[in-house]
């Protein structure tokens, strides 16, 4: 098939002369508002990491000082508990059996 | 006396709106013309425009000049100019499964309205409207080298260079573009057009 329809090489050179479109004047300033758009959301997401890394870093110590208030409540009260028997048993330091069982 | 690209490039990298907005005015006709030939409608056009010159703005301090900045500029645009067509045919295939046609006017949603460019001399806009019907319908890479050839006027060494490709490969492209064309044409003109 090699005949040459002259509708086809008119279509084909129908680009010859083509003048550039030009965009609508104001496109700068969308392509502006964009990358605002952008940057603000960057700025949202930057803030958002700070929040979460503080609330975990409070939330971190909170958890601390309990375990450390329970630790230290469970001490004393063993303490107490063990201060408690003896003077029951009557076997605290200072006691006549305190003394015997030394 | 206009800043040379290099010079454009190390104002905008240290924030420089107005070497921004130079840079734009240098390439904005060029990317806008590359886009409204892929997407062959206005809006469309517009938007591929914004994402070029955003993904510039944003990618400009990684652009290590081993090509002219013209290159890249035209790079990006055939990119973004492929994503939205790609976008867009997602979209027309999932279609099928919602509603092809839009339920207050009864229109088909995505039906692709014969394009004239709007450059186009007036006597040739029938013509000029079936070879873009052509150009649209060609594999990515015929219907770049075509383009950028023949409808932004690059020379064949540039389009490699956007490209990335041979002038061999280039030339094999063209050929190829040309011959598919011309079958669609012919198929078009049969059908009594």
């Amino acid at each position: 098939m090699n005949r040459s329809n002259p509708r086809i090489e008119e279509a084909l050179q129908s680009l010859d002369g083509l003048q550039r479109a030009v965009p609508r004047p104001d496109l700068f300033s969308d392509v502006v508002k964009r990358l605002d758009r952008l940057n603000a959301d960057a700025n949202v997401r930057k803030i958002s990491v700070a929040a979460v890394w503080l609330a975990a870093a409070s939330f971190a110590l909170l958890v601390s000082l309990n375990i450390g208030l329970v630790v230290k409540y469970k001490v004393a009260s063993e303490q107490t508990t063990v201060a408690s028997l003896a003077t029951a048993y009557d076997l605290a330091p200072g006691s006549d059996n305190y003394l015997s069982y030394r | 006396m206009p800043l040379s690209d290099g010079e454009l490039i190390a104002r905008i990298r240290e924030g420089s709106q107005t070497a921004f907005r130079e840079l734009y005015e240098r390439f904005a006709g060029r990317v806008y013309n590359t886009a409204l030939s892929y997407v062959q409608n206005v809006p469309d056009a517009e938007e591929v425009t914004q994402d070029v010159f955003v993904e510039v703005h944003r990618s400009l301090h990684a652009f290590e000049q081993k090509s002219s900045l013209s290159t890249w500029v035209y790079r990006i645009a055939v990119n973004k100019s492929l994503d939205r067509l790609r976008s867009k045919a997602r979209t027309k295939r999932f279609a099928f499964v919602t509603h092809l046609f839009d339920p207050e006017s009864n229109q088909q949603r995505f039906d692709q309205t014969d394009f004239v460019h709007p450059g186009v001399r007036l006597e040739q806009k029938e013509t000029a409207a079936a070879l873009f019907k052509a150009i649209g319908a060609l594999p990515e890479n015929q219907k770049t080298a075509f383009i950028l050839t023949r409808v932004e006027q690059l020379s064949q060494a540039e389009t490699a260079s956007v490209m990335n490709i041979g002038i061999k490969a280039l030339e094999s492209l063209l050929q190829r573009a040309k011959e598919n064309l011309k079958k669609k044409l012919e198929d078009f003109y049969k059908s009594g057009n």
